[in-house]
């Protein structure tokens, strides 16, 4: 199903605010993993593993949710498709593949909530480049998929099928005279 | 008719999945290793018990 024009747009509008939200909310959460690694405050250290995990709940994992939700709405109502284009293929896949290790990586920000609030925990066990690697991780991965919005790289799929937008098609040469020749 | 150049996969497709495929390794050797979630602090295990009770709750 395709969607009239000024549904698409609206699509494309709430798709492009969830995925800028969720960059930013990973950029935040790599700035404060990289405070929390060089400050020598042990208020600011425990207060930043405190609050990487309800911010987390409350910005990555709903950002990253929305942007999957309506990069779906946005390749299935549109004649790109979700299996088409490999661009669009590959976002989806980036995108799914992102948000299952955000999921997983809420445990590791919970239990370090946990040791930030454990005051026998000493400042230099607490620290951890652990954050600060996985949102970076993060930022890149979602840097590709920016990259594969705005540039669209040419490659249909096997799955296109024959009228995928994008898709080159020769013209037949013009019919000779005389007999039809079939090729057996 | 399709032009053949089409029905190939992309360089740049090949160069995804090769990293793509990659990461994925990494990522299962190092939930096989023990680097799973909440297990890679220093502090190994799961989710530790904080030893004074009465923190802040969220």
């Amino acid at each position: 199903m395709v969607m009239r024009p000024p549904v698409r747009r609206l699509a494309l509008v709430l798709h492009v605010a969830a995925s800028v939200g969720w960059l930013g909310a990973v950029v935040t959460s790599l700035a404060l993993g990289v405070v929390a690694l060089t400050s020598g405050d042990a208020g600011v250290v425990r207060g930043v593993y405190l609050v990487l995990e309800p911010a987390g709940w409350a910005t990555l994992v709903p950002f990253s949710l929305a942007g999957l939700a309506t990069g779906l709405v946005q390749s299935i109502g549109t004649g790109w498709g979700l299996v088409r284009h490999y661009w669009v293929l590959v976002k989806l896949l980036l995108n799914l593949f992102a948000t299952a290790v955000l999921l997983l990586y809420m445990q590791t920000l919970a239990t370090l909530a946990d040791l930030a609030r454990d005051p026998g925990v000493e400042l230099a066990e607490l620290r951890t480049v652990s954050p600060v690697v996985h949102a970076g991780a993060a930022v890149a991965l979602l840097l590709v998929a920016l990259v594969l919005s705005v540039y669209k790289p040419r490659g249909v799929t096997p799955w296109a099928g024959p009228t995928a937008p994008g898709r080159r098609r020769h013209t037949p040469p013009p019919a000779r005279r005389g007999p039809a020749v079939t090729a057996s | 008719m399709v032009e053949p150049s089409d029905a190939r996969t992309p360089r740049w497709v090949k160069v995804f999945a090769i990293a793509g495929v990659a990461v994925v390794v990494l990522v299962v050797v190092l939930l096989l290793t023990g680097h799973g979630p909440g297990r890679h602090l220093r502090h190994g295990g799961s989710r530790p018990v904080p030893s004074a009770p009465g923190g802040p709750a969220w």
